[in-house]
């Protein structure tokens, strides 16, 4: 509290000290909401010690607690160790750095350091399992922005999630520069896999528009981003698109415009990394989705010499088959699903592929008994799964680990 | 019944024969009919009786010979494929299950039954066959989970249809648009194209812009129904068999036409205004 007092007295020593400190915006506020003249260090202090306490990856004590805040008051705290973990940046007078180091907790070292990270990135963190694991709210007022919830195809629910927002927040504030801290990438491809795994395509789509602003030569970051538009064109989106009442409020667009933008993504992730397999892979596939199959082989193929694991080589082959059909080469398009069938046998895919490209011809039978040998095989036995089913969120098949790996790096824990 | 050989199709072949090296070689045109399947009405209600004069049938444009047109009871070949995806539980999965079990005990003993159920993945739960039982104890055994991938499980009902000799019937049922088929839509039609099967869609849920069943249905000269609910599904079903057993087949052997390629149809009633529907044509490789 004697800290607190100080750091008012200061504070209100410079000419329109209140004034001078920042407002800060949150999404989907046409006006601040938070004005951070009015320290609250019992918010702060509370927040802290939950950051401080919260075992990575869990929903505990700590994540439940800050979960049932307010949110205006888990905004008002995030502005002000943002404001005062920047003061804390620019170097402040003794006088100043005192009640900041005792209100944020800070070390002698990250004092001298002059950084407030280890704090903010624990935040980060905290506001991260909270998102992930928490529950899920409903918007507070009709005009929130929020994401539709679909199951097969049709709407159920909308849905809000502000702790992502302030855990980016939190790190925006990494000093020096988020765009130089490692482990800030790290915390932006892990959590982009995330959202991605779970088929949270909205709030991935926001939150890869930030990581690129922060990191946007990222191959990795822009794959992902590839991804969402790419899912955004499936059948998936575009039938709920079709369904949904509220079509011009759903984030996304057209099938052809979310392949080029998918497109676009893919190459710029090519471009970054030309040894980067699985993103010619859907670029090759995106391709031909818009047409140009010839292109799309080019790209299908550096996938296919490009990947080693049977996941990503099954697809390589699956679309390989696909592009050869539609250029009327059928010999080469059944070499593809053959390839692929030869991969996953129990597949559905590409078997429902070869007996259509073998229809009318003398092996045929034998095809249509491939195939239903395949089908009258029970869905439950595991030998069945097709890994087309899940191609939409193949590229995030390593979430857990990516999760694992950020947060034991940001906690400081062994792996 | 006149005897032909039934088509996989209809299927035009060329049989070449070469004399001995060195001369002209000579050439034997050898066709097979054609088949097709027509309902003809007279204001909504089935019109019997007909023959083969009363009947014209256009092959791209040209005026077709019919051999035989009849109603005769010749054994079908049903193919149930039904949606089993995550929204067909409760209510929807009993008054399926229900109406499911009506069409099966409506068949007639030598008529034959399949089932294809999916979501995600497409299951055939059993193959054509006389044991109506079987396929009615299969169809209790599926539970409703994941996605749907109505235009795989379509095509796999065509081609399972055509898996024996018979008429081929296709009955589709779903509660909503596809979300995870491999095939696309045009590949599936291309094949209806080349098919045999007639194909009813029945379609529950407010779908507007769901296309693929009512485009499937009318390549194939069936129909598409909309349901607003599950409830009355059996009357559905059964008017369906109904009208499939009031059908005609029409046979014609192909004059004056190309081989392959696209055959549009057009088949009418000779001096009666009667309402046909059949397939607007179809493919020859």
């Amino acid at each position: 509290m004697r800290h607190k007092a100080l750091l008012l007295f200061v504070l209100a020593g410079f000419s329109n000290g209140m004034a001078q400190f920042p407002r800060t915006r949150f999404p989907g506020q046409g006006t601040p909401q938070v004005d951070v003249g009015h320290l609250r260090y019992d918010l702060i202090s509370a927040w802290r010690k939950e950051v401080t306490r919260h075992q990575p990856g869990e929903m505990d004590s700590s994540a439940s607690e800050i979960e049932e805040w307010p949110r205006e008051d888990i905004q008002t705290v995030i502005g002000q160790v943002k404001f005062l973990a920047r003061m804390l940046a620019n170097s402040p007078t003794r006088a100043l750095k005192i009640p900041i180091q005792s209100i944020l907790g800070l070390t002698r070292e990250e004092m001298k350091a002059g950084n407030a990270n280890r704090l903010l990135k624990r935040g980060a963190l905290l506001h991260t399992d909270i998102a992930i694991l928490g529950l899920d709210r409903m918007p507070e007022n009709p005009w929130e922005p929020a994401r539709y919830v679909v199951r097969d195809g049709r709407v159920i629910g909308r849905k809000v999630d502000p702790h992502w927002e302030f855990a980016r927040l939190l790190l925006d504030s990494v000093h020096p520069n988020p765009a130089g801290d490692e482990m800030v990438r790290q915390w932006y491809r892990a959590t982009a896999a995330d959202m991605q795994n779970r088929r949270q395509w909205g709030t991935a789509a926001d939150h890869l528009n930030r990581a690129r602003k922060i990191f946007p030569s990222d191959a990795r970051i822009l794959f992902y981003s590839g991804t969402v538009h790419e899912v955004y064109a499936g059948t998936f989106a575009q039938n709920t698109r079709i369904t949904t009442t509220a079509a011009s409020r759903i984030g996304f667009g057209a099938r052809k415009s979310e392949l080029l933008r998918a497109r676009e993504f893919f190459e710029a992730a090519v471009t970054a990394d030309p040894a980067f397999g699985e993103a010619h892979l859907r670029l090759g596939r995106v391709t031909g989705m818009l047409g140009d199959h010839t292109r799309a082989i080019v790209s299908l193929k550096k996938a296919a010499a490009a990947v080693s694991e049977p996941l990503l080589r099954y697809y390589a082959s699956l679309f390989l088959g696909n592009e050869y059909e539609m250029l009327g080469s059928y010999d080469e398009a059944r070499a593809q699903f053959d390839n692929s069938a030869g991969l996953f046998p129990m597949a559905q895919s590409p078997r429902l592929a070869l007996t259509r490209l073998m229809r009318g011809a003398k092996d045929l039978p034998g095809a249509l008994a491939d195939l239903q040998s395949v089908l009258s095989m029970p869905v439950s036995n595991s030998l069945r799964e097709d890994p087309w089913w899940n191609y939409e969120v193949a590229q995030a098949r390593d979430a857990k680990e990516l999760m694992d790996d950020m947060r034991c790096t940001i906690w400081g824990l062994p792996k | 019944m006149n005897k032909f050989r039934p088509a996989i199709g209809a299927v035009f072949f060329l049989g070449f024969v070469f004399a001995a090296a060195g001369q002209t070689p000579t050439f034997a045109v050898k066709t097979e009919e054609v088949r097709v399947d027509a309902l003809v009405t007279d204001h909504g209600k089935p019109a019997h009786g007909l023959r083969p004069a009363d009947f014209e049938v256009f092959d791209n444009g040209e005026l077709q010979k019919v051999d035989f047109a009849g109603q005769d009871p010749i054994p079908f070949n049903a193919v149930l494929v039904l949606d089993m995806s995550s929204s067909v539980a409760g209510e929807r999965l009993r008054h399926l299950r229900y109406a499911s079990g009506l069409l099966l005990d409506a068949l007639k003993e030598d008529e034959r039954a399949a089932l294809v159920t999916f979501s995600h993945a497409v299951s055939i739960d059993s193959e054509l066959t006389e044991n109506i039982d079987l396929v009615k104890a299969r169809l209790e055994s599926v539970e409703p989970f994941g996605d749907t991938a109505v235009i795989d499980a379509s095509y796999t009902g065509l081609i399972l249809a055509e898996s024996r000799p018979g008429r081929p019937l296709v009955i589709v049922f779903s509660d909503g648009l596809d979300t995870s088929s491999w095939l696309t839509e045009d590949a599936v039609l291309d094949a209806a194209k080349h098919s045999d099967a007639v194909v009813y869609a029945v379609s529950s849920g407010k779908h507007p812009k769901m296309t693929f069943l009512q485009d499937l249905a009318q390549y194939t000269g069936g129909a598409l129904f909309r349901i607003e609910s599950t409830g009355n599904l059996g009357k559905v079903f059964l008017d369906i068999l109904e009208e499939f057993r009031q059908r005609y087949l029409l046979t014609y052997l192909p004059q004056g036409v190309l081989s392959k390629g696209w055959h549009k149809l057009e088949v009418r009633v000779k001096d009666r205004k009667l309402t046909v529907k059949a397939r607007p044509g179809f493919q020859v490789y």
